[in-house]
């Protein structure tokens, strides 16, 4: 499978009275974008607002961010199962409004966290100070259910994604890169002398603001299965998920999987990047079980020399973790694992809520734990109603000053484990 | 083999389906704990993760888990071991759940309840009858 | 800029006065003077740095003498009141490592002047006083010397004009088992797509987290019948005949005793002690049945409620002593206790 990623460089969002790319500059009407959000009436209001990397900007709570894509050629569509039908995405022409990201924020319940500075030390710990965020804040209409919510308010961010991502089909981007992934018989022949390495990513998979879809299925009820890297380059993988703010991964981030673009980088030269396997991370102790024996069977059926394995989130799937990493090894396939770490805000307690000598080659995105403080930002994006009491906060948390003191846990996106940043801990 | 939830979840009390046995604990999620640990020095097998989630404890004072209904001769080790180290992550975090208002703390019932009704699910496939 | 002044404490190995035979040396301290690899210090710091006194003490003296003589070292080094004070290089020596990890720990919890030490990674040392002071990693030998000195001493001039201290793999001290973030150049999936080529190739790598070594051992399946057993007793907690006939070193213990207690009922003051320097000996030298509880199993053999308490009993002392060698102690007591028909130990430890 191919496929041709076409990057347009976005300098700048304004609002105006047409939605339209022009110059890479992309322009928003907002009352078309709220046309649009409130098509589904569960949601009671929207309102956009932009943040701009260097501006005193706090964005909070952060539910998902996205970078609007569309399908200019092939099958499919963006986010399949969700926004477009079935068909099985990744191949053809794709182009991605590169340099800025879509954020849905507001609560969907009482203590959410998610914190994105676009400024001061708080934007070191955050990818998404890099990028300009267009946010809409949602609130929901009354007596509405979280789960309905929380559904609507995800839907409505991939059809504003979908709306926004449209507006590059006839632009000629600025960046064109070509992904492209053998069948096995083909690729084992070309690559006969590169090693056979996979990429088994394990989602987040245990109920309300803990899920993730792919191609619109549930992952708490799949089994785990082979992709080609290039499917969630389409959205195949979406977020459904918000907690914990530093360890999930966005939507943003299952689209610019950075496992896979290194993985990718090296294909053909120094290794054979042979699929992409999806696996889960339930709370039922046999599907854990049954998920990492899957796992490890479909490792060695494709005849495997190596996997990088990436978790997401906390505790739980630690477990996961150390299971798919013992029984891949145990195929005789080296692992490379990546993981955070809550080792206590002083750094001693152990980081990991399972561990094995398996698991002897470990990447980490740092202790989740560590303190830090977050200067006064000007504008809010969003409520500081929640930051007090969510991840990392305690009654000390809002200083005199202005200035949050938090642990990096609430940052978006701080402490990533699909190794996205460059934070570490030793 | 049946299974039981264990909880000090309210909401898991009013909403579990019938015919679901719901045993309740007292105290934060620590208590949940000691009482798990009790059934498992017992021979109770735990069925679902202590740690389910990733809403830290003592953000939320919620915890439901799943336990085997039957009790078996010997303790199972890998019980044992996955709720010691649920101790131990305790430890990690600050007790802050009483900042929180009643609607919040219905929320993060909400959010306990769908993660154990995930497992039900499971152990309802599982073959597992309800105790 | 005014040089960084130094302190320097070393073993009487290092300062020439003898081997193993003056470990009784007391310390000692020269002013001024700068002695064994504090030259070789003198010519790294070259004008950033100078060494303005040597403390030296015999091994054995300080572990004797253990907390006298800190209270004089720190005495001494309050009134020179350095920049940094540098204890070591240790290599292997376990009571030379103990002694300097107690030396850089006190000085800093307890003056609040900067301290570092270097060792070899198995040193009793480590475990002690990792997170207590920084421990450069060094060979295992005195042959090590200048590759020791070479990566001690840009540490210890940052630890002497205070500037922050990096995590361990950037500084380069034995990881403390604490936690500590930092950025690295390269992004985490770029480092597990490197890493794990290395793997691939068989070529060196190094973990980012080192997992939790614990050595689970699988019980034993339990005794069916306890009144028909015997039972040894076995421990780390020191205890042996007055005198310390076999010279069990009060830490880093280099051996174990094997003590007959036939007839013995009860271990009394007169004629039993412990060797342990870990812990305050009063109590246990009162009544070793504290530590070894032979008058306990004796009374459970009269009523019939254990086969047979094994007329051997086996001791050393877990004070500091590495791993490896309580490992290797252990197989050759295990080795013994099967051969003699045991079926049971109880294993007490302090």
């Amino acid at each position: 499978m191919k496929l041709t990623l076409g990057k347009i460089h976005i300098q700048d969002i304004v609002f105006s009275d047409e939605t339209k790319l022009e110059n890479g500059v992309v322009h928003i009407d907002p009352s078309q974008l709220e046309r649009k959000v409130l098509e589904d009436d569960k949601i009671a209001t929207v309102s956009f607002d932009v943040a701009k990397p260097g501006e005193s900007v706090r964005i909070t709570p952060v539910k998902d961010v996205i970078e609007p894509r569309v399908k200019v050629e092939g099958p499919g569509g963006i986010f399949p199962g969700m926004i477009a039908g079935v068909d099985t995405v990744g191949s053809g022409r794709t182009h991605a409004l590169a340099g800025m990201a879509l954020v849905t924020a507001g609560p969907i319940v009482g203590f959410q966290e998610g914190i994105i500075d676009m400024s001061g030390l708080g934007a070191r710990y955050t990818p998404f100070s890099q990028t300009i965020n267009l946010v809409m804040v949602c609130t929901p209409r009354e007596g509405i259910e979280a789960h309905e919510y929380e559904r609507a308010v995800r839907m409505a961010g991939f059809r504003v994604a979908t709306l926004l991502g449209e507006l590059g089909r006839n632009v000629e981007p600025d960046e064109v890169r070509e992904f492209e992934t053998l069948d096995f018989v083909e690729g084992l022949h070309q690559f006969h002398d590169l090693p056979r390495v996979g990429y088994v990513q394990m989602l987040q998979s245990q109920g309300l603001l803990h899920d993730t879809y792919v191609y619109g299925v549930d992952a708490k009820k799949i089994m785990p299965t082979v992709l080609y890297p290039t499917e969630s380059m389409d959205g195949a993988i979406v977020s459904g998920n918000c907690v914990s703010a530093c360890d999930k991964n966005p939507t943003y981030i299952h689209l610019n999987n950075s496992v896979i673009d290194d993985l990718y980088a090296e294909h053909g030269r120094t290794l054979n990047f042979v699929a992409h396997i999806i696996t889960n991370e339930n709370v039922y102790l046999a599907d854990k079980e049954r998920s990492s024996n899957q796992t490890a069977k479909l490792c060695r059926m494709l005849g495997l020399d190596g996997v990088v394995i990436s978790q997401e989130g906390f505790g739980n799937p630690d477990t996961d973790l150390i299971m798919n990493c013992k029984k891949i090894e145990a195929e005789g396939i080296k692992t490379v694992i990546i993981t955070d770490e809550y080792a206590g805000r002083d750094g001693r307690s152990q980081s990991l809520a399972d561990a094995d000598a398996a698991a002897d080659a470990v990447v980490t995105g740092g202790n989740a734990n560590q303190v830090v403080t977050l200067p006064k930002m000007d504008k809010v994006i969003g409520t500081l109603d929640y930051v007090n009491k969510i991840a990392g906060a305690s009654a000390e948390t809002l200083q005199e000053d202005g200035s949050l003191v938090v642990e990096l846990q609430v940052i978006t996106g701080a402490t990533n484990e699909v190794g996205f940043n460059t934070l570490s801990a030793r | 083999m049946g299974f039981f939830v264990l909880t000090n979840n309210p909401m898991v009390h009013e909403r579990a389906a019938s015919g679901i046995e719901v045993v309740f604990a007292a105290g934060g999620i620590k208590g949940v704990f000691e009482c798990a640990a009790r059934y498992i020095a017992d021979g109770h097998r735990l069925l679902t993760h202590p740690l389910s989630g990733s809403v830290k404890p003592g953000e939320t004072p919620y915890k439901s888990v799943l336990l085997a209904g039957e009790a078996s001769p010997a303790m199972d080790d890998a019980s044992a071991r996955l709720i010691s180290e649920a101790f131990a992550a305790c430890d990690k975090f600050a007790e802050r759940s009483a900042f929180w208002p009643a609607h919040t703390l219905r929320d993060l019932q909400m959010i306990d309840l769908s993660l154990i009704e995930g497992a039900l699910e499971s152990a309802r496939c599982d073959g597992m009858q309800a105790q | 800029m005014e040089k960084l002044t130094v302190l320097h404490y070393i073993n009487q190995f290092f300062a020439q006065i003898g081997g193993e035979d003056h470990a009784d040396h007391p310390v000692e301290f020269f002013e001024g003077e700068v002695k064994g690899p504090g030259l070789a210090f003198m010519q790294r710091f070259g004008d950033d740095a100078e060494i303005v006194g040597t403390i030296v003490c015999g091994d054995g003296y300080f572990n004797e003498h253990h907390e006298e003589t800190l209270e004089s070292i720190l005495a001494f080094v309050d009134r020179i009141h350095p920049d940094l004070v540098i204890a070591g290089p240790a290599f292997n020596a376990g009571r030379y490592g103990v002694a300097c990890g107690a030396v850089a720990a006190a000085v800093q919890e307890r003056l609040n002047i900067p301290a570092l030490t270097g060792m070899y990674v198995e040193n009793p040392g480590v475990d002690l006083y990792k997170d207590k002071t920084y421990i450069v990693s060094t060979k295992n030998s005195a042959a090590g010397m200048r590759a020791a000195v070479k990566a001690m001493a840009p540490l210890a001039l940052k630890l002497a004009r205070r500037e922050p201290i990096g995590a361990s793999c950037e500084e380069g001290y034995i990881s403390q088992g604490i936690r500590v973030n930092f950025f690295e150049k390269q992004r985490g999936s770029k480092r597990a797509v490197e890493m794990l080529l290395a793997k691939l190739a068989g070529k060196p790598y190094t973990t980012e987290y080192p997992m939790p070594d614990f050595d689970r051992v699988d019980p034993q399946p339990a005794l069916t019948n306890l009144s028909k057993a015997t039972i040894a007793l076995v421990t780390s907690g020191g205890t042996v005949p007055a005198g310390n006939p076999d010279f069990i070193e009060s830490s880093s213990a280099s051996h174990f005793g094997e003590y007959d207690i036939t007839g013995v009922d009860d271990l009394t003051s007169g004629a039993y002690e412990t060797a342990h320097g870990g812990y305050d000996p009063t109590y246990a030298n009162q009544d070793s049945d504290r530590v070894l509880p032979v008058d306990v199993l004796r009374d459970m053999e009269r009523e019939g409620i254990i086969g047979k308490l094994h007329n051997l009993f086996y001791s050393t002392v877990g004070n500091g002593t590495a791993v490896a060698s309580a490992k290797a102690f252990a197989a050759e007591i295990g080795r013994k206790l099967v051969a003699a028909g045991v079926d049971a130990v109880i294993l007490t430890s302090t």
